[in-house]
């Protein structure tokens, strides 16, 4: 038996039988995602104000940042939270611990285990991540695979928005508490990023209780038809969901195309030039305070721009999308800050490492960022084993030289 | 824009499928070719330039064989090579000229190298174009082509990027009608969320899995961990593949359109010969009708049927990607299947133990050459198979219950189960709700993964 045409609207009932079938499709595609999605938009990740920190942690923190003005500012995260980060999609939610930072409270340290500290931005906080996606946890795995021998955790002291000098006072205030045997430090977009706007914005851009700014972040419109779409993010998840893989679908775009050799404005090229001196003033004084008087292994990491060789794949377009409209010039600034950095820690033979993302993410066809900045689980594990061979090559190294040490 | 991504899923479709339905269906095909087409530029902006050379030469080149005959072996010989000129230039140029780079680099000869992009699904769409000349060649008295038809066959969203296949003289006759009556719609979404599911849920997850596996340096490789490596992958790349080709079949039904299938079970395959009768179906009949038969298939003695087979194999291989891992697939599967048709009789009567373990070997073989990176990587998942060794990084250490339960549950579908608990249900009906029930579960456990994953490119996107 042949049954009824469903593309031929013969009637009002046919019309409205089609529209109600159109309309289930979307409510139980909403249903859908909101079975697996984590609450309304927002986050409810907050940074300990100034005014929490005592006088002691305030003037730690301040021993080895006194060139940043806001280091009391945003300092932590809220101790013995739960906490989300909006995305329109289930990451686990996770807690913050007594000291402020992701994961379990932290144990005495066992016999024989050797204790990282890994410090950082949300990259490696591991914001949109669940906690086995996260860096820390990928490298800790990664060690205790290579080195089964040296019992290896790896602490995730990472929080959004740090820069070097926060996670450098951070290793200051808190070393001896955690007992740590290595601090490894992996700073990346945020040095460029405030040392770039300084010229525009204040120090810290951000609103009271979000960590980033929604004007510069959203980019919501102000016309018509951005509110519109708005109002449909905000109220529908399934919007939502569309709107990011929508963003994430963008036409390619060179990164560095037509800023190459081009001369950068006077107060922006007056910056790349003090950025890699104050960089390495930082790393080499931390380094010789923990190594030296502490007694703590240390090394540094730079992960700091996406940028590809070749065509890559759609996503990375948003990204440059983004900061060739936001930020023109900003791939040439983050180039002039970075090229001379890695010259000179080499120079200076500094505990330091360059990532160069172009290179480790060259081979995948998989979308590797979530936004602008933060990984995907892919793009995570990714760096992780960068950043996990570079530590394993540096241990291996150590414990050579130990021996040797010994054996004279 | 897969067909597991948001923007496909609640907004491409459904505007696209009503908008069809409230068209006169005079406009459909139109309709059909300009979503299509804005379909392509989507993932590929101006490399659409080269799906529409690709349609005006086949359609050009069927209007000069309609219109003369007598040249007709000229005409379509002219239009293949056009076809694969733009095949050839944008799949094989960077190999070529990194492998001439390479061997000219050992006489101190350099010379600069422009990699060339490879646009999606060119494989398919060329293949598709070449299918329509040899049809129209092979028959010039079926109705006039015309050029809506021609760039239609070509460029059909639903099977554009990663086939199947489908033959000119297939498809052209079925849009003269394409009536969309409720039992073909609902067959359709159901078939489109079964392949929904097939990606995310299963070929997704063991993705997971075979990205840690594959990560693995030599020294970090034991026996069971290198020989699970190549099961899993087998799973994930039938999974990914056959996930497609049903959101293929399922959505171009959804438009009242018959897309033919691309899977049969491969995995209870006896014989490599038997594989390839099963496996990608679409692709080894199109090289057998277009490439095999024409060359002579196996009427031209021994000798040349061996010959015919190692060529039609290693261009399968090659039509895969470009690189040796993928000639090696080729000669893979020619090997097996010229051993098996020199020893026919040996082959015949083995039982089913001796076809599982020659089988598993087969896939050693085929995948490992598929999916490692390089020749080297092979050598050492095949050395860490056959060379017993303990796995210094077990396979338990790299799977998550859910990624085990994927894998329980890919192992168990590939056999022939729900055809066979379809035939064996009595009650039609209640049959019938319990699939739209399944279809109903697999939507939204699907659909709450997929708002997860924002990219998740399919492995055959790159052929």
């Amino acid at each position: 038996m042949k049954s009824g045409r469903i593309d031929k609207i013969r009637s009002w009932g046919s019309a409205g039988l089609l529209f109600a079938g159109l309309l289930l499709y979307f409510a139980f595609a909403e249903f859908s995602v909101r079975l697996n999605s984590d609450g309304p938009v927002g986050s409810n990740l907050k940074f300990v104000p100034a005014g929490v920190l005592t006088e002691e942690e305030m003037a730690s923190a301040k021993k080895f940042a006194k060139d940043l003005e806001s280091v009391g500012k945003r300092f932590r995260g809220v101790p013995n939270t739960l906490v989300y980060r909006y995305v329109p999609v289930k990451t686990d939610s996770f807690t913050l611990n007594s000291t402020g930072f992701r994961g379990e409270e932290l144990q005495k340290k066992k016999k024989g285990e050797f204790r990282i500290g890994m410090l950082g931005d949300s990259r490696v906080l591991g914001a949109y991540l669940k906690t086995e996606a996260t860096i820390p946890r990928i490298v800790e795995q990664r060690l205790k695979e290579l080195m089964p021998e040296k019992h290896i955790t790896v602490l995730n002291l990472g929080f959004e928005a740090y820069d070097l000098s926060r996670e450098i006072a951070f290793a200051e205030l808190y070393y001896a508490r955690l007992d740590v045997d290595m601090f490894v430090f992996v700073y990346s977009v945020n040095d460029i990023n405030f040392s770039y706007m300084a010229g525009d914005f204040e120090m810290t851009p951000f609103k009271d209780d979000s960590p980033f700014s929604e004007v510069v972040f959203r980019l919501r419109g102000d016309d018509w038809l951005s509110r519109f779409s708005e109002f449909w993010v905000d109220y529908f998840y399934i919007a939502d969901v569309v709107k990011k893989s929508f963003d994430l679908d963008m036409a390619q775009i060179n990164l560095r195309k037509g800023t190459e050799n081009k001369p950068l404005d006077p107060l922006h090229a007056a910056y790349t030039e003090k950025f890699a001196g104050k960089c390495i003033a930082k790393m080499a004084r931390t380094a010789d305070y923990l190594n030296n008087e502490k007694k703590i292994k240390t090394l540094f990491f730079l992960a700091p721009l996406v940028e590809y060789k070749k065509h890559h794949s759609r996503f990375e377009s948003k990204l440059s999308f983004y900061y060739n409209n936001e930020k023109p010039g900003y791939s040439e600034y983050v180039h002039r800050c970075v090229d001379p950095l890695v010259n000179e820690a080499k120079k200076e033979s500094l505990p330091f490492v360059f990532i160069s993302q172009m290179d480790i993410f060259d081979d995948y066809d998989d979308t590797l960022f979530w936004d602008y900045i933060h990984y995907t689980p892919k793009g995570s594990r990714i760096v992780a084993l960068d950043i996990a061979k570079h530590l394993y090559n540096f241990l291996s190294d150590e414990e050579a030289a130990d021996k040797s040490e010994k054996s004279r | 824009m897969v067909f597991s991504s948001p923007v496909f899923l609640f907004v491409f479709f459904p505007i696209v499928w009503l908008v069809n339905a409230l068209l006169p269906e005079k406009a459909r095909l139109l309709f059909l070719l300009v979503v299509s087409l804005f379909f392509y530029i989507y993932g590929e902006g101006a490399f659409v330039v080269l799906m529409l050379l690709s349609i005006l030469f086949s359609y050009l080149t069927n209007v000069a064989i309609q219109s003369d005959e007598g040249r007709k072996g000229l005409f379509a010989t002219f239009g293949i090579v056009l076809n694969l000129v733009i095949l050839v230039t944008f799949k094989y140029m960077n190999f070529f000229t990194g492998e001439l780079h390479a061997l000219l680099a050992n006489f101190s000869v350099d010379f600069p190298v422009t990699e060339m992009h490879l646009p999606l699904g060119i494989s398919f769409f060329t293949f598709q174009a070449i299918s329509s000349i040899v049809d129209v060649y092979r028959n010039p008295k079926q109705p006039r082509v015309t050029l809506l038809g021609t760039a239609l066959y070509i460029s059909f969203f639903p099977q554009l990027i990663a086939g199947p296949i489908v033959r000119y003289n297939y498809f052209i006759p079925q849009i003269r009608k394409t009536a969309v009556h409720y039992a073909a719609f609902l067959y359709g979404a159901r078939r489109f969320v079964y392949g929904l599911s097939k990606k995310v849920l299963v070929a997704n997850t063991l993705a997971t899995v075979n990205d840690k596996i594959f990560d693995l340096r030599g020294d970090q490789l034991g026996t069971v961990t290198a020989l699970g490596g190549i099961i899993l992958f087998g799973l994930q790349l039938y999974f990914d593949f056959s996930g497609y080709t049903d959101m293929a079949i399922g959505l171009a039904r959804m438009f009242g359109i018959k897309i033919p299938e691309n899977f049969n079970y491969p995995y209870i395959s006896r014989t490599a010969s038997e594989y390839w009768h099963r496996w990608h179906i679409s692709l080894s009949s199109w090289i057998r009708d277009y490439i095999y038969i024409p060359l002579g298939g196996s009427r031209r003695g021994l000798a040349r049927t061996y010959f015919n087979l190692w060529v039609v194999f290693v261009l399968c291989g090659l039509w895969h990607g470009a690189s040796w891992n993928y000639v090696v697939f080729g000669v893979v599967a020619a090997f097996a299947v010229s051993t098996e048709r020199l020893f026919k009789g040996f082959f015949q009567k083995r039982g089913i133990i001796f076809s599982f373990f020659y089988m598993l070997l087969y896939y050693i073989f085929l995948y490992g050459s598929f999916r490692t990176g390089s020749l080297s990587q092979m050598g050492e998942f095949l050395q860490a198979i056959f060379v017993p060794k303990a796995s210094p990084v077990p396979l338990s250490s790299l799977m998550d219950r859910h990624e085990l339960l994927a894998a329980v549950a890919g192992a168990l579908l590939v056999f022939p189960l729900y055809p066979k608990l379809k035939n064996s249900v009595g009650n039609k009906t209640a049959f019938a709700v319990f699939e739209a029930v399944l279809a109903v579960v697999l939507f939204a456990a699907t659909i709450s993964q997929t708002s997860m994953v924002f990219s998740d490119p399919f492995i055959y996107f790159r052929f």
